[in-house]
Formats: structure tokens, C-alpha cells, sequence
């Protein structure tokens, strides 16, 4: 009997491991990459925790943190957030007006999430760097979070075919041997991949914690650094894990050509 | 007069300039902003490395007419008051910081950002109509200059229209005195977000805003009394 329980419990595991990779990925998306004008100096930023490159959303809880840190200093936004819709679920937006210079590092904290399919909860920290008007020095600082991607390239301004290289830290230190997932903003559903396996792209961390990752065509990249938390979160009296995610997004973009 | 087409034209000539001198490696960087009748300027490579000793010549945006020129102080800042003859053209400001070596770059104040951050000097001539030419320049920007009022008077008594003319005139007044007020809280805000304001400055400011306020409506029934 419990030999049966076990064998179907494991068929189940197998079939849904064999459906298509869907990647869960925390996301923060800027209205816009760079700020330039100061007509244009409010940012709004779209916070949600969907699979990006399918456009598949998940009901998003309010999160633990919503803020940016420029130049050292952390600004809280948790109250400049008002529910909203993304891909038909639950999600979050807000503004920031830059009034001045600056790197903003926006980044979320969300609830932890329970997957079923999983049988875990995931929590995807996340962050999008924003430079306004000239300022670029701060980009590379980390904000202190519990498990976060601090790039090595400068994440904004970058040309498609750049490899972006990132150092994951876990608990501020190094993490060895970590698989980033990489996955593509598909806001349009633009792009199809040909194959399950082309949805979501998979890198690894050397001794070092450092990835890196070449950026094929145009448009938003996800990098997601997944960890498991040392702690484990109560659900109807038994311990489930806790997918740590450390998520950055970064916008690439094709050069302008002149017009003949 | 200009025609709107042309106005389009040069605001896109100044814009493109503009954004063709960002992309230079080592690139030096110049920010604006106006608070009352003064505008601040920012000259840094980066936060932590600032243009000390850079020449300023500050412009008329679409004539290339110099204002005034100055130098940067150590902290790369410089700070001028609004020039009576740009704020008389209503014309853009172009502020060009050379930084030696080749390094350059400008930024534009618009007429409507120092408009609107001191209110208009006194409404004496009609404006409205030298005003048309300026809103061609670009996308539509959220500060009316508040002598554009007048035309509101909408009864025929002579004392009831009076009222009404005198009513954009104490707002002005009223928003310059405000603005005046509030400048140093809002420096404070810009110069250490960290620290920020104490709630007793907030409140202090909006303790301001609401008796200037009140004197303005205590004027204005005031005038309309006289009338009746």
C-alpha cells in the first residue's frame, strides 16, 4: 500500500518535472532604462513574480520591501505601491521621480511563495538599477540583502552580444557553483523558443561566485541566482524548503542606426 | 514671429545636440535645477568626482546669445540668477560647461521650469500671447505660468472685474512669497536626503503655505467686499 502511495507520488514528481521548464522569476521592470530628461524624470516600475519568457503570471502577495538605495542612502517605497495586473494576476506598481543625479538600485523583498508543484516556497529577491541624468558611479554596490547578484558589468547601458557577468553573494559572501537562471522578458510574446529547453538558459558560478552570460538579442534579461535558505517556513504542520532567488534585471538594446 | 514648425525645429536642433555630446568616454556631466529665481548647476564626472574651476556660459537655448559666464566653485557647483532679459524672451536656458581638455556638455533649463518655479515677475503686460510661441518647443509641460488667469472675469460690474483681475495677482504675489519660503527646506531635501527635513520644518513649510493661504483668500473678499 504505501509502496503504491510512494511509486504514484513519484510518477506524479516525474511527470510534472517532465513538463516544460517553466522558470519562476521575481521581476521589477522600469518604465524606462536610463534617465535622460527631465521631462521624463518619473519612473514607474512593475513588480511581479511571473515566468517571463512564457508570460505566464502568479498571484503576487504584497512585499516585505520595496525600496532604492542611491549613493549609500535607502529610500522605503513600500507605501508608494498600489495593486496592479500583470499577465492577468496579482502584481505591483509604483513611481519614483529622480530629482537629481543618481544610481537608484530599486529592490523588492517579497512574501515567500508556496509552489505546489514544487512543494517549496520561493522568494525571489530582486533589483533593477536606474541612472539618471549623467550619474553612473554606485552600480556596483551590493544592497545588503540576503542573497543578491552584484554585476560586474555595468547593468544598464549595455548593446546586445555584451556578456554580462555577475557575482552572486549569499549572506554577503561568494557563492561557489550556484545555477543562475537566465530568462528573457517576452512582453509581447514576441519570441517563441523552439524547444522547452530554450525557454529558460542556465549558467554556473566559479569558485569565485562569479557567472557570465551573453546577451543574444534585444530587450529585458533576467538573471536569477538560485539558493536554498538555511530556514525552513511552516505549511499545514510540515517544514517546506525555501528557494532563495537572487534576481537583477537588465535591459539590452540593439545600437541606432542612421537613417539614409 | 516664429512659426510653431520652426520652434519645433530648433527645440529638436538643441535636444539632438544635446544628446550627441552624452556619449563621450570620460564624459563630464552638468545638471540644473531652479529654485525661486535662482538656478543651481551641478558639474560632476561622477559622484564623487566633481568639475572644480569649470567655464559656465549660460545661453539663450535657440539664439546662442550669452547671458552670463562664471566658474565652478570646488564642489563643481554654480549658481545664478534667472536673467531678466532670458526671463523677458522666455527663452530656454542652455547652460555649457567646458571642463578642460575637451570636456563639454550642456544642459537646458526650460522657460517654463524657471516660470514656474518663481512665479512670474508681476503680470503687467498682457504675456499670454508672447507665451503662444514658447509651448511649440516641446511635449506639454505641467506648470501653467499663472499670468495666463485674466480672462476669467465673467460678470459685466466693473468692481466685480476689478476683483477678478486682482485675484491672479495676489496668487502670484502669494506663490512667489511661498516659493521664497520654501526654497531652503526644499535645498535641505535635495542636498541630504539622508537626514532629511524634521517634521517641525515640514510642518513649518506647510504651516506657511496654509497662513499665506489664508491672507490671500482674507485679500480677495477683501476687494470683493469693496466692490458690492
Amino acid at each position: 500500500m504505501t509502496h503504491g502511495i510512494r511509486a504514484l507520488c513519484s510518477a506524479l514528481a516525474l511527470v510534472l518535472w517532465a513538463g516544460p521548464a517553466l522558470a519562476h522569476f521575481g521581476m521589477v521592470i522600469p518604465s524606462q532604462d536610463v534617465v535622460t530628461d527631465k521631462d521624463k524624470a518619473k519612473v514607474g516600475l512593475v513588480v511581479s513574480f511571473s515566468h517571463p519568457m512564457e508570460g505566464n503570471g502568479m498571484d503576487m502577495a504584497k512585499p516585505k520591501e520595496f525600496g532604492v538605495v542611491d549613493g549609500g542612502k535607502k529610500a522605503d517605497l513600500l507605501a508608494a505601491l498600489k495593486p496592479a495586473k500583470v499577465m492577468d494576476h496579482a502584481a505591483w506598481t509604483a513611481e519614483y521621480a529622480f530629482k537629481r543625479p543618481g544610481v537608484g538600485i530599486f529592490y523588492v523583498v517579497p512574501e515567500p511563495y508556496f509552489e505546489p508543484a514544487e512543494d517549496k516556497f520561493i522568494e525571489h529577491l530582486t533589483k533593477v538599477v536606474v541612472p539618471a541624468f549623467g550619474e553612473e558611479e554606485g552600480w556596483d554596490e551590493p544592497v545588503g540583502l540576503a542573497a543578491e547578484i552584484v554585476p560586474l558589468t555595468r547593468p544598464f547601458g549595455n548593446y546586445v552580444g555584451n556578456v554580462f557577468t555577475g557575482k552572486v553573494l549569499v549572506d554577503g559572501k561568494p557563492a561557489p557553483g550556484v545555477t543562475v537562471e537566465v530568462e528573457y522578458y517576452n512582453k509581447d510574446k514576441a519570441y517563441e523558443a523552439p524547444n522547452e529547453y530554450m525557454t529558460t538558459q542556465a549558467v554556473k558560478t566559479d569558485a569565485n561566485g562569479v557567472f557570465s552570460y551573453a546577451v543574444p538579442f534585444a530587450g529585458w534579461w533576467g538573471f536569477a541566482a538560485l539558493t536554498d535558505a538555511p530556514e525552513t517556513i511552516e505549511k499545514d504542520g510540515a517544514a517546506k524548503k525555501v528557494e532563495r532567488g537572487a534576481v537583477l534585471w537588465a535591459k539590452f538594446l540593439e545600437p541606432k542606426r542612421k537613417k539614409k | 514671429m516664429l512659426s510653431w514648425r520652426r520652434w519645433l525645429w530648433i527645440a529638436t536642433a538643441v535636444l539632438f545636440v544635446a544628446s550627441a555630446r552624452d556619449a563621450l568616454a570620460h564624459r563630464v556631466n552638468v545638471f540644473a535645477y531652479v529654485e525661486g529665481d535662482t538656478v543651481h548647476v551641478e558639474c560632476s564626472y561622477s559622484r564623487s568626482d566633481r568639475v572644480r574651476l569649470g567655464e559656465i556660459s549660460v545661453q539663450n537655448a535657440a539664439t546662442g546669445q550669452v547671458y552670463l559666464t562664471g566658474t565652478t566653485d570646488e564642489r563643481g557647483d554654480f549658481a545664478f540668477a534667472v536673467p531678466p532679459e532670458a526671463r523677458g524672451q522666455k527663452a530656454d536656458l542652455r547652460i555649457l560647461l567646458k571642463a578642460g581638455e575637451g570636456h563639454q556638455n550642456d544642459w537646458v533649463v526650460k522657460a517654463e521650469e524657471y516660470a514656474a518655479a518663481a512665479a512670474a515677475p508681476a503680470p503687467t503686460a498682457p504675456a499670454g500671447s508672447a507665451l503662444d510661441p514658447a509651448k511649440g518647443g516641446g511635449p506639454a509641460t505641467p506648470a501653467a505660468p499663472p499670468a495666463v488667469a485674466p480672462a476669467k472675469a465673467d460678470g459685466p460690474d466693473r468692481a466685480c472685474l476689478e476683483a477678478a483681475a486682482l485675484g491672479p495677482v495676489i496668487e502670484a504675489a502669494v506663490e512667489a512669497a511661498v516659493e521664497k519660503k520654501i526654497a531652503p527646506l526644499r535645498k535641505m531635501l535635495l542636498d541630504d536626503k539622508e537626514k532629511g527635513p524634521g517634521l517641525a520644518e515640514i510642518f513649518g513649510g506647510i504651516g506657511w503655505l496654509v497662513g499665506l493661504a489664508g491672507l490671500a483668500a482674507y485679500g480677495k473678499s477683501r476687494k470683493a467686499g469693496k466692490g458690492a
